[in-house]
């Protein structure tokens, strides 16, 4: 927590150093979250990248209520829901062209190197409902607590229990097999 | 947290490997972004200098902690004062009278920092300073210049002008200016890690640089002050902006205080003097300054600086803004305040002499010339300071204007 506030103060006072350790730090777990918010790579991708912009333009507004992990996730996820309700309006407004948008739409030569088992697990994630997916890669992979993803979710600390616990049996009937 | 059951394993230790060139590229874009949000930062606090430095209280940007006391020192200077019943301000004056150096160690956000200052014998203004920060960054005065020492480069960089250190001095004229208002609280409490009675002094007030609030806590006994801690808003919310955990006056300093060597012989740039950015425009006004055709910059220097300490002798403001366009739109009060400084020991009474320009920067206007001026001050000490004359070419015209000080004054006898 300290050194996430030390890193902060000293982005804000223009120190490019200071971004480029947070980017060291921060940006592999923010691509993970992001790929199994959305499924789709390229999408992932590119909320990372923007959030890693806007944090380089606006350091003044980085708000530590706990850590910088939390808080770079919570960016990654208000930005994943974003991406999905377009998405969503996308097939409402037309199906075609929506249908027609391939599950993971990357570029050959993407940021992210997409291991098996990376894969597989995205796509079982993409199979959760999108609240239960949240709270899943929101505590396992951000590493919030079920507080702060009740509040991320803006709901009871028990919803976003039940919401993990739900999507955590679902996933274990989807990767059955694939995990020892 | 801790994933026993087997999925949440797999779920929580599935990494991401990521293309090296496409990451490299990422980091390289951002980076990029954000050295444009530095200069806009460092824009910013240019302007912010020279405003400090149009109002006669100049300091630089060394390090972080260099920068912040100072604006706490500006803060302060402009603050409110009440006084309590077992603590009298007329005390801690009298008291600092007896202490003209002092040591300052805290914190700012993202560091550590040790301040070590003398002040001259009228405890105005700092003659000596050594600023030291976690990083490793030095800054120091020495024989009338400024260095300033850039760990991550091995560079000193060094100024022909003593632009760090504090003005006003934390003495007497700086309790006197906080005790001629009212408003703030001051508190009475006792220090549990020493049973002594302590004053503590809370304010806000918004200034030149923004919101600002601050506690300063005086030893009752010894009358005075031991810390204090600023913060960027009114309401003392969040971590503090600066933390002095603790101040230590001295009577008396030996010499090597101030004596800084870096080791392993590093690389020293000469700084030319220098005017941010954001002034140029005011400087570019037309209508001010004086034509300088057929004249040598040295004598065109001495014309200007000449009628420019006329006009601050004869308090003639109308005069003075002709002459410098920072000055056109500052209000009667501050002029009066800051430069003219009536009924103050440090107002110039006479204009001793203009010596040879000293150093020599460029801008887009054209070149701009340091030149030293020795005067005399009301409360008879004689300074010399630094300043900083823009040349221009304007509609075919060239002239010169006044810009302001280049550092601090440095008494000459």
């Amino acid at each position: 927590m300290l050194e996430d506030l030390l890193l902060i103060w000293r982005l804000r006072a223009g120190d490019s150093d200071a971004l480029a350790r947070i980017y060291e730090i921060h940006r592999r777990n923010l691509l993970r979250i992001a790929s199994g918010l959305l499924n789709h790579t390229g999408m992932a991708e590119d909320i990372v990248h923007d959030v890693f912009l806007q944090l380089a333009q606006a350091p003044g507004k980085v708000r530590l209520a706990g850590n910088l992990r939390s808080f770079l996730a919570t960016c990654v996820v208000n930005r994943a829901r974003n991406a999905n309700r377009a998405l969503r309006q996308r097939r409402t407004d037309n199906l075609e062209e929506a249908s027609g948008l391939p599950e993971d739409g990357r570029e050959p030569e993407g940021w992210i190197i997409a291991s098996e088992r990376f894969r597989k697990l995205n796509q079982a994630l993409a199979q959760l409902p999108g609240e239960q997916r949240e709270a899943v890669v929101l505590h396992l992979q951000a590493g919030m607590k079920f507080r702060a993803i009740a509040k991320c979710q803006n709901v009871s600390i028990n919803t976003a229990q039940s919401r993990y616990r739900y999507g955590l049996d679902k996933l274990r009937s989807l990767l059955d097999g694939e995990v020892l | 947290m801790k994933a026993k059951d087997p999925v949440e394993r797999f779920v929580a230790e599935t990494r991401v490997e990521v293309n090296a060139e496409r990451d490299t590229q990422v980091l390289r874009d951002v980076l990029e972004v954000h050295r444009d949000f530095g200069q806009r930062q460092a824009e910013q606090q240019r302007l912010h200098e020279t405003w400090r430095t149009i109002m006669n209280r100049n300091k630089a940007r060394v390090a972080a902690a260099v920068v912040v006391v100072a604006v706490i020192l500006f803060g302060i200077a402009i603050s409110n004062w009440a006084t309590g019943p077992t603590f009298a301000i007329s005390h801690a004056i009298e008291t600092l009278k007896e202490y003209p150096s002092v040591r300052l160690e805290g914190a700012v956000p993202g560091g550590t920092f040790e301040v070590w200052m003398r002040a001259n014998r009228h405890l105005t203004w700092s003659t000596d300073a050594v600023f030291r920060d976690s990083h490793g960054a030095i800054a120091w005065t020495k024989d009338g210049s400024t260095y300033q020492y850039e760990p991550s480069q091995h560079t000193i960089y060094v100024e022909n002008a003593i632009t760090v250190g504090a003005r006003p001095w934390l003495g007497p004229e700086l309790l006197e200016a906080l005790n001629q208002a009212a408003g703030a609280q001051l508190l009475f409490g006792r220090d549990s890690a020493t049973g002594g009675d302590r004053a503590t002094f809370r304010s806000a007030m918004t200034t030149a640089d923004g919101p600002k609030s601050f506690v300063i806590e005086f030893d009752v006994a010894t009358k005075l002050p031991v810390s204090m801690k600023q913060w960027g808003n009114l309401e003392h919310s969040g971590p503090p902006a600066m933390d002095v955990a603790r101040i230590t006056y001295f009577k008396e300093l030996p010499d090597s205080v101030f004596d800084v060597r870096i080791p392993g012989s590093p690389t020293t740039v000469e700084k030319s003097p220098a005017i941010p950015e954001a002034n140029l425009d005011l400087l570019a006004d037309p209508a001010a300054g004086i034509p300088v055709g057929g004249m040598t910059r040295q004598e065109a220097c001495e014309a200007l600086l000449r009628s420019v300490y006329e006009s601050v002798i004869a308090s003639d403001l109308g005069q003075l803004r002709q002459l410098a366009p920072l000055a056109a739109k500052v209000d009667d009060a501050v002029l009066q305040s800051m430069i003219l400084r009536e009924g103050r020991g440090d107002r110039i009474v006479e204009l001793l002499r203009i010596g040879r320009i000293a150093a020599t920067g460029h801008n887009r206007l054209g070149p701009v010339e340091a030149v030293p001026v020795a005067v005399r001050l009301q409360n008879g000490a004689k300074v010399e300071e630094k300043i900083l004359v823009q040349f221009r070419q304007i509609e075919g015209r060239q002239s010169c204007v006044f810009h302001g000080p280049y550092g601090f004054p440095r008494e000459i006898e």
